[in-house]
């Protein structure tokens, strides 16, 4: 199925789960700060978060300073 | 304003400049969290004097802040922050501004407020992602990303790849961070 993942589509299976996509697009959970259709997703939601068609996924990389 | 509590979470160039910020505007209490001393290569860009250098920053900031404005109420807590201990930190606070500095640390912290974030209770956070060198001001943006997420910075410019020792934005960044903090405060 077609989603979104920051700004670009992108092919996945059916039923993956933020936690797989997160792995299916090599980035270490560790290093980002995950949103889907709008809502910040807790890192203990990922396993149980299942993405759906079509929905925009983004996944905010911070960057250091401050 | 004077009925909001605001957490700060890292007194460096963010914390130290969004608490000078919100003290000066009135806001009713500061929660201001720091394990960290004042070194004099902080003074570029921090809110503390040369005098103060090796003190705890929570206990410098704390006197620089009754000495602005005395009605406002001031919690230290000298600690560093994890996932375990954020929301036993920040209990008390409405609105809490990210002011660390490493990005797996900016990252934890978003992500431990999320962890123990309960709907309808209406807490807000502000962090910050991209803001060293000495690029162009107009590139540090407020994105409001959820009616409790706001994000500033230009999403770019890291420490670590930016090879520039100024920190000419952190002060713009910081008065992002305070603005926003402000217009959550008065209901916009």
């Amino acid at each position: 199925m077609t989603i979104t993942v920051n700004s670009e589509k992108k092919e996945v299976e059916k039923n993956i789960t933020l936690a797989e996509l997160i792995k299916f697009l090599e980035i270490d959970e560790i290093a980002i700060v995950a949103e889907v259709s709008g809502k910040i997703i807790a890192p203990d939601q990922y396993n149980s978060t299942v993405i759906q068609e079509n929905e925009n996924v983004e996944l905010i990389r911070f960057v250091g300073g401050g | 304003m004077g009925k909001a509590t605001v957490g700060i979470g890292g007194l460096g160039g963010l914390g130290s400049n969004v608490a000078v910020a919100l003290a000066r505007t009135g806001v009713g209490k500061l929660i201001l969290v720091d394990f960290d001393e004042v070194e004099e290569s902080n003074l570029n860009r921090q809110q503390y004097f040369l005098s103060q250098v090796g003190a705890l920053k929570t206990e410098a900031l704390k006197e620089n802040l009754a000495a602005i404005n005395p009605e406002v109420e001031l919690e230290t807590i000298n600690k560093k922050i994890n996932t375990e201990n954020f929301w036993e930190i920040f209990d008390q606070a409405d609105i809490i501004a990210e002011c660390l500095d490493a990005a797996e640390a900016k990252t934890m912290f978003v992500n431990a407020f999320y962890k123990g974030f309960m709907e309808g209770t209406n807490k807000k956070l502000v962090a910050v992602s991209g803001l060293a060198g000495c690029g162009p001001a107009n590139e540090i943006v407020t994105k409001i990303i959820t009616d409790n997420f706001a994000l500033i910075g230009d999403g770019k410019s890291d420490i670590n790849t930016v090879p520039v020792l100024l920190a000419s934005r952190v002060g713009v960044a910081a008065s992002h961070q305070a603005n926003q903090i402000i217009r959550w405060i008065a209901g916009l």
